[in-house]
């Protein structure tokens, strides 16, 4: 063990500080508050005005400095109703979006698991690919697609001059001559579902491709029609790739802050976006810290159901290799 | 006992941490160009014995003396020893050649007296012209005989071989024993080999030490093993045996499933608890009513195997039950008397392994 | 049915598509307005390396990147040894320290980060942005050398020690070959993170240092420059030809076999 010390020192140090000893500070900043420090005005013997600090020191000027201390005040401001609603709303756009990632994403990877495509891993590759472009960029150009003066509504006016009685249909049914997609619930929403689709279809693909072929050919054999293979075989057989996708899914959803932003205009701001604040504008890190660690349970509670624990190494035997 | 001794190995003891005695003091002599096979079921300690040997394991007692000098201080990298692994655990890689050529290459050799030395160790296993394949292209009986060519190209002294036929089927299997045995010969090396087999046991070894509990029960040539058991364990483990529970009633005469036998065994005192041994082959069927057998134990047989050259019949005596070779068959249900010639019966001291001892080693080799 | 199935599957190719067409579209248009077409032109590739803003985030995004990757590699890699040689218990603790990153979200990763540099003092910028993505790309890449370091025979090191290395020789002669994909996907990996990354970046980054995703963020409140399009463009295409490039051989030659995932060269 003598030479594997050498490693896993320097490595375990690092785990410490880079992990550990973060989030502890959230967790510490997340139950403190800062006050100002306490001190009482009193009169030097030569008559001046001063100020003296609970430790016993002295200063002329009016102290400053303020003091964290444990505090749970942070607590009670997150359980306001403002607040709540914002995780409220947080939490069922994620799970909306999970949702739909789910029903769309599934049936893309089994189709590319099936034997429509010649290769289904170029396909694959290029579900993928568009993550090598900037996520704000393509949120941005979604943004291009569906403003008022945006390539939709010209495409729908244009269509609208062309077709008089579709025209008349869509007034008749109070739509104005603009359609207003952006900055609500519904066009973060598709934010969120164009940006994650690719990582719920991904391991849901790796999943069903590992999948025994003969599998399936044994429930036919067996006599069960091609739905009932699947609700039989192929569905319990991808669950594992469908935990990992709804996880890969719903983690970044539920926290983040940037789509909300674009695709939501300012107007449906989620927690990650109030989290941001607090560290921004609003400057309160303690309260940020304390929504923080709200959003690590949340997560921790929602994978904590999902997961059951990893059995991948257990029983293995101690292997050196230097 | 070899005249030219080149490892000699004294009260050699493995405790791991958890506290388990893998090694409970063996020492072996080898001698130079010896086929020495250490054989023993799963968790006997045979593998940890080959692995202090090669200097993987660290020894918590005793000496490992290669040529008269200590080298249990010494890493694996500086004992001129070289080793066979179970799984091979070639460098996939690396090519055939590149793979054999791995301690030269490291030692700086000329790289043209290298290729020329690969090739001729390539040819040795058998494998001429295979310089340039990928090891993954190759089949598990010539992955084998790569490992054996890239181990034999450092001119070892000793090359150790950790159940390297294991993963083989029976008929590639028994060609290796025979190739192996050639190389042997040929090269003038030592060889270590560890098995589970014992017929892989008995047809390639000058030598084998039969292993039991981190101990070795039983050092000889393996017409030795095989005829002189010295132990029950011994004798169950090399081949098909009986083993009776029976009584010395003094010097060659010996009593057992009821019935009393001469025999040429003495020194176990009078009416002494003893173990008896005996072969299925040696084991005689006579005809129930026969007079002259009048005198022998009687039983009935229960089952009747087809074994190609012989007969396996099972012969019920009382509460036990016999195995009997025999090329004479008798259908079942048939009464038979027993009859054993004084030479073969096998008169053993009670075995001395506690069985709780056995029953954590076979744990710890699940 | 079956071209239903295709057809299902072009129509999310199609959704996924759209913005970056239209993306790469706009990188051509000669106006800077993104409602009205006005020909085409290529005068923002032109302007775009004329524009030092956006080449400086351009070259942090690139140098954070490669030397995030390079480092997370060396210390993941190590780390994943570590892990792989420790006894079950340890491991397992470590380990699910090492996994802690990955199942945060971004968000507590980025704040947890920006606390820790507060409490050390350490003024954000260049230095802090580096060490940021480096702590988050290292579980990425014990995660992709740790099952490498699983399937390698576990007496391989022992045979070179056996045939005469030293065990230092034996870990570059054998094992590193032998975990090499592991750890090449594993910088790929941790490069795509950090040059993806702006949640962790927009905490962790301060004092006029900032990067592509940064950049982007703040120009898109008032209205992106058709050269971070070009830019994009730029990039998107030599990625593209990068992974069809790698790919297409293998595809060319065993057709249908290649379909397995693990054959293809892709970052994730």
């Amino acid at each position: 063990m003598g030479k594997n010390k050498a490693l896993v020192v320097p490595f375990a140090l690092w785990a410490v500080i880079f992990i550990v000893v973060p989030l502890c500070l959230i967790v510490w900043y997340g139950v403190t508050v800062e006050v100002p420090v306490a001190y009482t005005e009193i009169t030097l013997e030569d008559g001046t005005p001063a100020y003296q600090l609970e430790d016993g020191t002295v200063t002329a000027e009016r102290p400053w400095q303020k003091k964290a201390v444990v505090s749970f005040d942070n607590f009670r401001r997150m359980l306001e109703p403002t607040y709540l609603k914002l995780l409220v709303r947080s939490l069922r756009i994620a799970l909306i979006t999970t949702l739909i990632c789910l029903l769309l994403g599934y049936p893309v990877a089994l189709i590319l698991s099936g034997r429509d495509f010649k290769h289904p891993a170029l396909w694959l590759m290029l579900i993928i690919l568009p993550m090598w472009m900037n996520f704000l960029l393509r949120t941005y150009s979604w943004m291009s697609i569906l403003e008022n003066s945006g390539i939709l509504n010209s495409w729908i006016s244009a269509l609208r001059e062309a077709v008089p009685a579709i025209d008349t249909w869509l007034t008749d049914r109070g739509v104005g001559k603009r359609i207003i997609f952006l900055y609500n619930e519904n066009a973060v929403i598709l934010g969120m579902v164009y940006n994650y689709l690719s990582f719920m279809i991904m391991p849901i693909y790796t999943v069903i491709e590992k999948t025994d072929r003969s599998l399936l050919e044994a429930a036919a054999d067996l006599g069960a029609s091609p739905v009932k293979s699947f609700l039989r075989v192929t569905l319990p057989y991808s669950l594992p790739g469908v935990l990992e996708g709804v996880t890969m899914v719903f983690v970044p959803a539920v926290t983040t802050f940037v789509i909300s932003q674009l695709m939501g205009g300012g107007k449906v701001p989620l927690i990650g976006d109030i989290i941001q604040n607090q560290f921004g504008k609003s400057s309160d890190w303690h309260f940020g810290a304390t929504l923080s660690l709200l959003v690590m349970v949340v997560v921790l509670a929602f994978m904590g159901a999902l997961r059951h624990m990893d059995r991948e190494d257990e029983a293995r035997k101690e292997v050196r290799i230097l | 006992m070899p005249n030219n001794t080149i490892l000699s190995i004294r009260d050699l003891r493995v405790v791991f941490e958890d506290g388990f005695t893998a090694l409970g003091g063996v020492s072996i002599d080898i001698g130079q160009n010896e086929f020495v096979t250490l054989l023993g079921p799963s968790g006997c300690g045979k593998t940890t014995l080959l692995r202090c040997i090669g200097g993987f394991e660290r020894p918590t007692g005793g000496e490992i003396l290669y040529k008269g000098e200590n080298i249990i201080p010494l890493p694996p990298y500086k004992r001129n020893i070289n080793t066979v692994f179970q799984r091979y655990a070639l460098f996939p890689h690396l090519n055939v050649a590149q793979n054999v050529s791995f301690g030269p290459d490291l030692r700086r050799e000329d790289k043209k007296k290298t290729a020329d030395e690969v090739a001729r160790m390539l040819a040795l296993v058998g494998l001429a012209g295979f310089e340039k394949r990928r090891i993954s292209s190759l089949s598990g009986g010539q992955q084998q005989r790569v490992a054996i060519a890239r181990a034999l190209i450092n001119r070892p002294d000793v090359l150790l071989l950790d159940e390297p036929l294991g993963a083989l089927d029976l008929k590639l299997r028994r060609e290796m024993q025979l190739e192996l045995k050639r190389i042997q010969r040929e090269s003038g090396i030592t060889f270590i080999f560890v098995t589970h087999d014992q017929e892989e046991a008995l047809t390639m070894s000058d030598r084998v030490a039969v292993m039991r509990a981190g101990k070795i029960l039983q050092l000889g040539t393996p017409e030795d093993i095989y005829n002189e058991p010295q132990s029950a364990f011994v004798a169950d483990f090399i081949g098909d045996s009986n083993i009776l529970a029976g009584t010395m009633v003094h010097d060659g005469l010996v009593r057992f499933l009821g019935c009393t036998f001469p025999c040429v065994d003495a020194g176990f005192g009078n009416e002494a608890d003893v173990d008896i041994v005996l072969r299925p082959e040696d084991v005689k069927l006579r005809p129930e009513g026969e007079a002259a057998a009048a005198q022998m134990p009687c039983g009935e047989v229960e089952s009747l195997l087809f074994k190609g050259v012989h007969y396996e019949m099972k012969v019920r005596v009382g509460d036990s039950v016999l195995l009997v070779h025999s090329t004479h068959a008798r259908p079942v249900g048939t009464r038979v008397r027993l009859n054993v010639a004084p030479e073969d019966i096998q008169v053993m001291h009670k075995s001395d392994c506690s069985p709780d001892v056995l029953k954590k080693h076979a744990q710890r080799a699940v | 049915m079956k071209k239903l199935r295709k057809l299902y599957v072009g129509l999310i190719m199609a959704f996924l598509y759209a913005p970056i067409v239209l993306l790469i579209l706009y990188s051509f248009n000669d106006s800077k307005s993104r409602a009205n077409w006005g020909g085409f032109t290529l005068r923002w590739y032109r302007e775009l390396f004329s524009d030092s803003a956006i080449l400086s985030a351009l070259g942090t995004t690139l140098s954070i990147g490669l030397l995030a990757a390079a480092l997370s590699t060396v210390l993941g890699t190590v780390g994943a040894i570590a892990l792989f040689q420790m006894k079950r218990r340890p491991r397992q603790l470590l380990l699910s320290a090492v996994n802690l990153p990955m199942l945060n979200s971004e968000v507590v990763t980025g704040v947890s980060l920006m606390l820790l540099f507060a409490m050390a003092n350490v003024q954000l910028g260049y230095v802090t942005l580096l060490l940021a993505h480096v702590a988050f790309c290292v579980p990425y890449v014990v995660l992709s050398v740790l099952p490498r370091l699983r399937q390698i025979d576990p007496h391989m090191a022992e045979a070179a020690q056996d045939l005469g290395a030293t065990p230092a020789q034996g870990f570059f002669k054998v094992i590193l070959p032998d975990i090499l994909p592991g750890v090449f996907s594993g910088f790929v990996m941790a490069l795509t993170m950090s040059i993806d990354d702006f949640v962790v970046s927009f905490f962790t980054t301060g004092s006029g240092v900032s990067n592509l995703s940064i950049t982007i963020y703040t120009m898109a409140k008032r209205g992106i420059s058709p050269k971070i399009n070009a830019l994009s463009t730029l990039i998107f295409a030599c990625v593209f030809i990068l992974l069809i490039g790698i790919n297409l051989r293998d595809f060319k030659k065993d057709g249908r076999g290649s379909g397995k995932i693990e054959k293809v060269k892709i970052p994730y």
